[in-house]
């Protein structure tokens, strides 16, 4: 890995970040769909990292997202689980990895079917994680649910949109 | 020895995992009680700050309905001083009101710089802290009614409460003609169900009190934190389950907590002395 590809990282995280806190932070939907756009920059880490530093960027990525939603600890789980579990769910979705060929994960190079399907898998888990942490247990288990369906889709939905502004 | 140490440096990233969950939750319960202080006061300055700008545009988007709710409030005001004078005007009262108790609300005005509706436990970060003398345990209102209490300051900043939060309750009454007529009190508890931000449960309001829907509900003389009085909604719908003692009460809230821009944050002199007392009674009764 290269300089140019870490400034490249470190600016993909700040301009997702400053999009999360100023922007997106101010729509929600029906009171049930929020958007988390910001875990794009744990998905979309290059796969050469190797998984304790993934964990790691995880880690201080939600902590960063707490300070600004007065949450302190609930994104950060959610995001440590995130990052732990990509590594699982690359090689579950990508089975050929390393014997063909190295994958890149953007929408490009994975397909989009391919892509969303990685997308939503990891939203869901992030989302699953964050809203019952959030609620702090299963008192408001339905609404709880409900409310992780729609985030997952918004979310997704946002996601794979700002590939596709930044691919053209 | 050094199978142990290929075991973990093999399960290196579970282990981390792990560390990193637990950390979180550990930061999660402490946070539920009391947000070191240091940590409030350093980094989230700048996060308050940057909150602060990005909602420098949207105050001005907020500009008119400010401008409503600050006519609706002098409008209140100036009914206020009429009745008060009025009170003034009636001779031989055999209860007098003691000028310390009567003037003992101090209030100090507020911009929301931060502020959620949709989680199960919100709170609002306010711009004035312990410089402009704002302490824990205040209570915090808007014109239209009550929002919620100071949770902890910094110097610049406070965090509050919201009172939608599940975890905080609201001593509150209910007002109409018919139990004045009968010299009668209706005092119950709000709590946040969790969902609606804007329907609070109105809870232990015996059933054979006389109300029915759209009395308004506001916050009683046996709390210390608000000024009594102080709005908090009117009843939306009315129940009773067969084998209740008490009624199902849902309030509509006066507040309207996505549009929060200005607050009074309440400090009442008397409180710590009104608390002491208490607090020295129940230790003699022991």
């Amino acid at each position: 890995m290269n300089s140019q590809t870490v400034i490249k990282l470190v600016l993909t995280f700040v301009i997702y970040l400053i999009l999360q806190i100023v922007v997106i932070r101010n729509f929600v939907f029906f009171d049930v769909a929020f958007c988390f756009v910001y875990i794009a920059c744990i998905l979309l880490l290059p796969d050469e990292i190797a998984p304790i530093w993934v964990i790691m960027i995880s880690f201080l990525i939600g902590l960063l997202v707490d300070i600004f939603y007065n949450t302190a600890g609930v994104h950060a789980s959610a995001c440590v689980a995130v990052g732990y579990l990509r590594s699982y769910i690359i090689k579950f979705l990508f089975p050929t990895k390393g014997v063909e060929n190295e994958i890149v994960i953007s929408l490009k190079d994975m397909g989009a079917e391919r892509f969303v399907r990685y997308v939503a898998i990891l939203t869901i888990i992030h989302h699953s994680m964050l809203f019952f942490v959030e609620a702090g247990g299963f008192q408001f288990f339905l609404i709880t649910v409900l409310k992780i369906i729609c985030s997952v889709v918004f979310t997704t939905f946002m996601i794979i949109t700002l590939q596709y502004v930044r691919g053209n | 020895m050094s199978q142990l140490f290929r075991l973990i440096f093999r399960i290196r990233n579970f282990l981390l995992f792990v560390i990193l969950e637990l950390i979180s939750f550990w930061l999660l319960v402490k946070n539920n009680h009391y947000w070191d202080v240091s940590f409030f006061n350093t980094s989230n300055f700048y996060a308050a700050k940057t909150l602060e700008s990005s909602n420098y545009v949207k105050n001005y988007m907020n500009l008119g309905s400010v401008n409503d709710q600050l006519i609706a409030e002098n409008a209140q005001l100036k009914k206020a001083v009429a009745s008060m004078q009025s009170f003034k005007a009636r001779e031989g009262d055999y209860y007098k009101v003691d000028s310390t108790f009567a003037l003992r609300f101090e209030f100090k005005v507020a911009k929301v710089v931060n502020n959620t509706v949709d989680l199960s436990k919100n709170y609002l970060t306010i711009d004035k802290g312990t410089l402009d003398g704002i302490e824990p345990g205040m209570g915090v209102i808007c014109p239209q009614g009550v929002v919620g209490t100071v949770m902890q300051c910094s110097e610049h900043f406070s965090r509050v409460y919201s009172i939608l939060h599940s975890e905080s309750k609201v001593s509150s009454e209910i007002k109409n003609a018919a139990l004045r007529k009968k010299n009668d009190k209706a005092l119950g508890i709000a709590i946040w169900g969790g969902l609606n931000p804007s329907v609070i449960d109105l809870t232990t309001i015996d059933r054979f009190k006389s109300i029915k829907q759209g009395d308004s509900v506001v916050t009683s003389e046996q709390n210390v934190i608000f000024p009594s009085g102080t709005m908090l909604g009117r009843i939306r719908k009315l129940s009773v389950k067969q084998d209740q003692a008490f009624f199902d009460i849902e309030v509509a809230l006066a507040t309207d907590f996505r549009n929060l821009s200005y607050v009074y944050v309440v400090n009442n002199k008397l409180k710590k002395e009104q608390e002491l007392l208490e607090q020295s009674t129940t230790e003699v009764n022991k």
